[in-house]
């Protein structure tokens, strides 16, 4: 074989290597093998500014906000609420019901559309359901604003002895949003191991 | 993606061209398997080793110690990890968890010049090399249903150095080397990080064909 040959495939192989490697690679993009869990997202968010140990006492609504929907349904709210009940007082908090006034206040919310939330937007103007002041309270706090999808939990944590009856506003302390759980399935498991992860990466919340 | 497609056909014209010019020289083209090995900050976002590389050169051998030319490769660094993610801002902080999948696409695109310490007649030529030009980096994070993703251009330079092994008999030699990659930072990170700078260094094994003489 002369050389001008020899070349003519040495160039032809190495062309013919390198868009194999191309092809190669290109295939090598994969799923990663993501599981419904996987797609799980749990966002917490908190008051620099707060001083939590100051804190002794919550309250908890008996059922879960579904707002905006008119017929929710309500599959999975004992069990939200049950698993939010266990956390907030594994991080020291006692319980306690009207007429005694808490110090703080969470609110559990199940979306019903895809909702932003943060930049200091009044996320909850209503007061009329709910909690110790059986209000939704605008939410402040945040510059940053996160999208929720529909089905998400929300809860709000909020300092009751700083509320503001006459503007109806009231300073938010803790925010934790779980990416659209109650549209997806395997809930019976995921439901306390999302809400107790919450808690987990919020060890600041604890008062003992 | 548009851009990255415009510089790798810029490259492979400028690559025929430059064939044309120096067809009175010594002309060797390559193909490489590379293997990167993430750096920090590179290894902050991914720490996993890619298995997934490859490269494309051309050289133009200037004398029996020099050679000029170019290079273009390939390295995907990938990882499915579940690290919270810590986020700060004005008055508040905060942690994101779920499963995030990492992604950094770095396209190496260098021109550069190796400096041979043997010569042609000897078994094992060893040489250093300087590449110098430019990464484009694809990077991306999913976190539960969202992405985020972040496409910048890093000024680059990659220290080299390797052996090539003319095979007796053929036109073509078996390349072994080594690249530290750097391109510096040219903004924030995605997942938190601070610096976007791309680091890592890759072990290329391949073939260098003698073109034309």
């Amino acid at each position: 074989m002369d050389s001008k040959s020899r070349s003519f495939y040495g160039v032809f192989a190495a062309i013919m290597i390198f868009l194999g490697a191309g092809m190669v690679l290109a295939s090598c993009y994969t799923d990663y093998d993501l599981a419904p869990k996987d797609f799980d997202l749990i966002a917490t968010f908190y008051d620099k500014s707060a001083n939590f140990k100051q804190y002794s006492t919550y309250a908890i609504p008996d059922t879960v906000w579904h707002p905006g929907d008119p017929s929710p349904k309500r599959t999975y709210d004992a069990q939200i609420l049950s698993a939010l009940r266990t956390n907030i007082e594994n991080m020291g908090y006692r319980r306690v019901t009207a007429p005694v006034k808490p110090d703080v206040d969470f609110i559990p919310a199940v979306l019903s559309s895809t909702t932003y939330v943060g930049g200091y937007y009044p996320y909850y103007p209503y007061w009329g359901y709910g909690g110790y002041y059986g209000g939704y309270y605008p939410w402040y706090g945040y510059s940053t604003v996160y999208s929720y999808s529909t089905g998400s939990l929300l809860v709000s944590m909020y300092d009751v002895a700083r509320a503001d009856s006459v503007q109806k506003k009231i300073p938010g302390l803790w925010q934790c949003g779980i990416n659209g759980l109650t549209e997806s399935g395997g809930l019976q498991t995921r439901i306390p191991e999302v809400i107790g992860q919450a808690f987990a990466q919020s060890p600041y919340l604890r008062i003992k | 993606m548009k851009r990255v497609g415009l510089a790798i056909l810029l490259l492979l014209v400028v690559s025929v061209g430059a064939y044309g010019q120096y067809s009175g020289h010594n002309q060797q083209i390559g193909v490489s398997y590379s293997v990167g090995f993430p750096m920090s900050p590179t290894k902050d976002f991914v720490k996993a080793v890619s298995w997934r590389g490859f490269g494309f050169e051309v050289r133009y051998h200037q004398n029996e110690n020099l050679s000029f030319g170019g290079y273009i490769g390939w390295n995907i660094f990938s990882e499915k990890v579940s690290d919270p993610i810590n986020q700060e801002g004005e008055g508040y902080a905060g942690t994101v968890s779920g499963t995030q999948v990492r992604e950094a696409n770095y396209v190496p695109i260098f021109v550069n010049a190796h400096y041979y310490f043997a010569d042609q007649r000897e078994a094992i030529r060893p040489y250093v090399g300087l590449n110098i030009g430019t990464i484009a980096d694809m990077s991306r994070l999913l976190v539960g249903v969202y992405e985020v993703s972040n496409h910048p251009w890093h000024f680059a330079l990659a220290p080299e150095v390797g052996f090539v092994v003319p095979l007796e008999g053929s036109n073509a030699s078996l390349v072994l080397n080594g690249k530290y990659n750097y391109g510096f930072d040219s903004g924030t990170g995605l997942a938190g990080n601070e610096s976007n700078a791309a680091s890592y260094v890759s072990v290329n094994v391949g073939f260098l064909w003698t073109a034309f003489r």
